[in-house]
């Protein structure tokens, strides 16, 4: 498992021009528009270790520098760039700080986790130029469970958060469609929370023959 | 002219599956579409929270019935990671040889769906045909042609039978061939030019923006690979390119896939090559005992146990055939994991549906969804 570390440049982007230009037989020319073939240079995070991680840095301590107020807890996990654990208040100017100014332009994934207590919302941003993940991670009380949407952040957010909203019951807050997505209208249960058994077949059929 | 709103879906030739897309017609012109999911949600995550970790491993198939070999890596990197298991080099490159095979396959299925919704009749058959014999390939090694459970926590189930690589070679010669014969009907075809180009155009900036992911990102030109840009398994000691297009359009995406599967051909060789040299284990030696045992019995005292194994959390990201997968497994030193969470590509390349189909006419909305590649078990879960 080499997982996220490596950075060997394996390969170069290759680009794929149409084949021989399509000897139609008598056929309009016209269906076949000229296009382009040209190569174009890729620019991917391909610097060493060293320098990457110094780049790493630099980046963490304008976060911290910027959000000085928030009390952000960075921590470094293998196979992301950083684990950053903020308030939930903080959400939306941190997601659009580090879009604008991290290069995290690629939400990945949205996600939660109940914890009882209190339930966990994982964002995973992806950034070329880093060519890594980060982990953003914030807790919201399971008693009133809600938080800012990033949709308006990322475009990409906005199933996810859908998605978040009805397996766990966290309401995004100005969510410009927040609908079911997977479950059916009206559905009243939240099913990945703990609280929410799976009864398996087995057991049902030992309940009903034991007249329970 | 009047505006009215159409189902296409649930039912429909051009949804590939059970999924639903809404859309407001002006005339021929789409004005607006509004997909809508769920029709085959299984609640897969919610079921890996009472199945051991081998045992998940099963659900994975069911994710994606074109490329399961690629949901269950993509679930047991995640989750070796959460249980400190160190796979051998020799399952590693197992897992690649499946990977890439299971991409050949899926985007020759997607190959026969695509062209038959533009009507070519032709290539269909030889696509579906071709797919079958990667199929048999799979069969002569897991023993199953769609739902394989083959892969493990620490490797493989078993190693390749002999003479195995030698046939795997012979088919990848006779593929490559093949690739070249798909291109020939479709690029002289005046129909799937006319169907395919300058259709369905998104541009790389929105697909940035939208989230989407795999060969429709790289047809914009964004040449985002994860098996080069995030590394894995054993792809960095593997050499091959990564294709991109400018078109952004239908056509683009094809292209895409064409040459990737050429890539996918060179990297299955290097690896035969590499199996040839190098027998060895294909499981690892230390697998933590509870992962392979059997859940007792549902209900019982017993069934969610903790034993104060090691905590842990994986996250795993991969290059799937539709696009960027992910897993993320929580580990909370109990038999079962407490939490897995799945991103499925095709799930957000399909949510910014309203962003590559409005301007374009009603005709057009299978060629563009057909380039999308639709797999609704993964979408859903």
């Amino acid at each position: 498992m080499s997982e996220g570390g490596g950075a060997k440049a394996t390969g170069e982007a290759k680009p794929v021009g149409p084949r021989a230009p399509a000897a139609s037989s008598g056929a309009s020319p016209a269906a076949v528009p000229a296009r382009s073939d040209k190569a174009r240079t890729v620019v991917i995070a391909r610097a060493s270790p060293e320098v990457r991680e110094r780049a790493t840095q630099e980046m963490m301590t304008r976060l911290k520098e910027r959000f000085l107020g928030e009390n952000l807890e960075i921590t470094s996990r293998p196979g992301v760039l950083a684990r950053v654990r903020f308030p939930s208040t903080a959400v939306l100017p941190i997601c659009t700080w580090l879009r604008d100014e991290g290069t995290f332009g690629h939400c990945a994934m949205v996600a939660g986790i109940d914890w009882r207590e209190t339930r966990e919302v994982l964002y995973h941003l992806w950034s070329d130029h880093f060519s890594a993940y980060i982990e953003l991670t914030t807790r919201v009380p399971s008693s009133d469970p809600h938080l800012e949407s990033v949709s308006s952040v990322w475009f990409g957010a906005n199933w996810h958060e859908r998605e978040v909203w009805e397996m766990l019951g966290i309401r995004f807050d100005h969510h410009p469609d927040l609908r079911h997505l997977l479950l059916m209208e009206g559905y009243k249960f939240n099913p990945l929370l703990k609280t929410f058994e799976l009864h398996e077949p087995e057991e049902l059929e030992v309940k009903a023959r034991l007249g329970r | 002219m009047s505006e009215m709103w159409i189902n296409m879906g649930p039912q429909h030739p051009m949804t590939h599956g059970l999924w639903n897309l809404r859309v407001k017609v002006d005339g021929e012109l789409v004005i607006d579409a509004v997909p809508e999911m769920g029709y085959l949600h299984r609640g897969i995550e919610k079921i890996c929270e009472y199945r051991q970790y081998n045992e998940v491993v099963t659900l994975m198939d069911r994710c994606c019935y074109v490329a399961g070999l690629a949901w269950e890596q993509l679930y047991l990197m995640a989750s070796e990671q959460a249980l400190g298991v160190e796979v051998p080099e020799r399952a590693e490159y197992i897992r690649v040889t499946c990977q890439e095979l299971q991409r050949l396959a899926s985007h020759l299925m997607w190959f026969a769906a695509f062209v038959m919704d533009i009507g070519l009749m032709a290539p269909f058959g030889y696509g579906m045909r071709d797919r079958d014999v990667i199929l048999d390939l799979f069969q002569s090694f897991t023993g199953a042609r769609m739902t394989y459970e083959y892969m493990r926590v620490g490797g493989v189930r078993n190693d390749f039978p002999v003479g195995f690589t030698d046939r795997a070679r012979g088919v990848m010669d006779w593929l490559e061939h093949r690739v070249d014969d798909y291109e020939d009907l479709c690029d002289r075809s005046d129909i799937f030019l006319k169907r395919c180009v300058d259709v369905g155009v998104l541009k790389a900036k929105d697909c940035i923006r939208t989230g989407i992911t795999g060969p429709m990102l790289r047809a914009a030109g964004v040449p985002r690979d994860l098996r080069r840009d995030r590394p894995y398994s054993v792809y960095p000691e593997l050499d091959f390119q990564v294709a991109v297009h400018d078109a952004a359009d239908v056509y683009g995406r094809y292209r895409v896939r064409m040459e990737e599967m050429r890539q996918s051909i060179r990297i299955v060789r290097q690896c035969l090559d590499h199996l040839d040299k190098r027998p060895g284990r294909v499981m690892a030696e230390k697998v933590p005992r509870f992962v392979g045992t059997p859940s007792p019995p549902p209900g019982s005292e017993s069934y969610i146990v903790r034993r104060g194994y090691p905590k842990g959390v994986g996250l795993s990201a991969m290059e799937e055939p539709h696009g960027e997968a992910m897993a993320y497994v929580v580990n909370e030193g109990g038999e079962q994991p407490y939490r897995v969470k799945f991103r499925s590509p095709v799930m957000v390349n399909i949510s910014a549906a309203r962003e590559y189909l409005v301007g374009y006419r009603v005709s057009d909305i299978p060629a563009i969804m057909g380039s999308v590649d639709i797999c609704v078990g993964e979408s859903d879960r």
